[in-house]
């Protein structure tokens, strides 16, 4: 598959399985973190995204926060929580406002938001039209 | 720089590795956006851009993975590897760590690597630092008994950034093993121009 960002990129399930056996410190269940939160199934990607939260809330380890997260945007976004991403991203980008991985997953996922935004409201026209359109068809039959 | 309306001839994956610190993330955005951040913070995980460039009149799509040098990011490391036709293995010139921890760079390229034709290529990189420690001939050397390209360059001040990638995007295209399965078989955009030709005879 071609990648066009980093939204696409997916863990495979392998390396869950040895993230898995692996997660006994701190440091490896943030690791397996990162990895459920690129799995192709949404519920690995809630159980990656509910294992940083713990994490993050690890004041002493105030070093892994924009690591833990960085991964919560990315996990929230391949979830299409769009507004909590983009949430998540400013919050890093007040602390870090040169960290380029930030802006840039920030602007696809405003990009993803927008666009499936726009599809949404199509959908909605669409059925405006259609129901506009029954109801033309229904004063023409009257008549 | 490029025609974005032509589709590309193919989409390359090029992975960008070596130790923390060396300007592995410096050196893409140097070539993908044209910056410099002299405080660029530390990768986490991968970055992940998409650029075009021309190649003997072809666009070829690059789709460019920055990996962080971290050890605490290795684990995705197989998966970084998978379907590259190119890599970019990077130490810093005022580092001699970072030199000699290539060989360690090398063997990952070896043994994740899923082509066995994979272009490999070194670059010095923070070459316009007065306090250098590797030598250009170590540096070629090195490249020379692991049979990689070699370019010294500078993030910074741009010198032999552009080259890099264009030597080595050259290299891949010529080693057509290594991309054309990708390629259509046949593609309308190849035939003489249609539109804009002047000369056409009816």
């Amino acid at each position: 598959m071609e990648h066009e960002s980093i939204l696409d990129f997916h863990t495979d399930a392998d390396d869950i399985t040895a993230a898995r056996a692996r997660s006994v410190t701190r440091e490896s269940q943030i690791g397996l973190a990162i990895a459920l939160v690129g799995s192709e199934n949404p519920s690995e990607i809630q159980e990656g995204i509910n294992i940083l939260e713990e994490a993050v809330k690890d004041t002493i380890h105030s070093e892994d926060s924009r690591v833990c997260v960085h991964y919560l945007a990315l996990g929230h976004a391949r979830l299409q929580n769009y507004d909590k991403s983009v949430h998540l991203l400013n919050a890093l980008l007040r602390t870090e406002p040169a960290n380029t991985q930030a802006t840039e997953l920030r602007r696809v996922v405003k990009g993803k938001m927008k666009k499936e935004g726009l599809v949404g409201l199509g959908l909605l026209g669409g059925a405006a039209a259609l129901v506009g359109g029954l109801v033309i068809a229904g004063f023409a039959l009257k008549k | 720089m490029s025609d974005d309306s032509s589709s590309p001839l193919t989409t390359l994956k090029i992975l960008i590795t070596g130790e923390s610190g060396v300007g592995k993330s410096s050196l893409m955005l140097r070539f993908v956006d044209d910056v410099f951040d002299p405080e660029q913070a530390a990768t986490i995980g991968v970055d992940f851009r998409v650029t075009s460039m021309a190649i003997d009149g072809n666009r070829v799509k690059l789709a460019i993975w920055d990996t962080a040098g971290q050890e605490r990011f290795r684990t995705l490391t197989p998966n970084y590897y998978r379907g590259a036709q190119g890599v970019i293995c990077v130490y810093d010139v005022t580092s001699r760590s970072s030199f000699e921890k290539l060989n360690h760079w090398m063997m990952e390229v070896d043994t994740y690597c899923t082509s066995n034709n994979i272009i490999k290529m070194v670059v010095a990189n923070k070459i316009d630092m007065m306090n250098r420690v590797v030598s250009r001939e170590e540096g070629l050397k090195f490249a020379k008994r692991h049979r990689t390209l070699f370019i010294e360059a500078s993030a910074k001040t741009k010198e032999g950034v552009q080259c890099a990638f264009e030597e080595l995007i050259e290299k891949i295209i010529q080693t057509p093993d290594l991309w054309e399965n990708d390629r259509p078989a046949f593609r309308l955009g190849d035939t003489p121009d249609e539109n804009g030709g002047g000369m056409c005879g009816c």
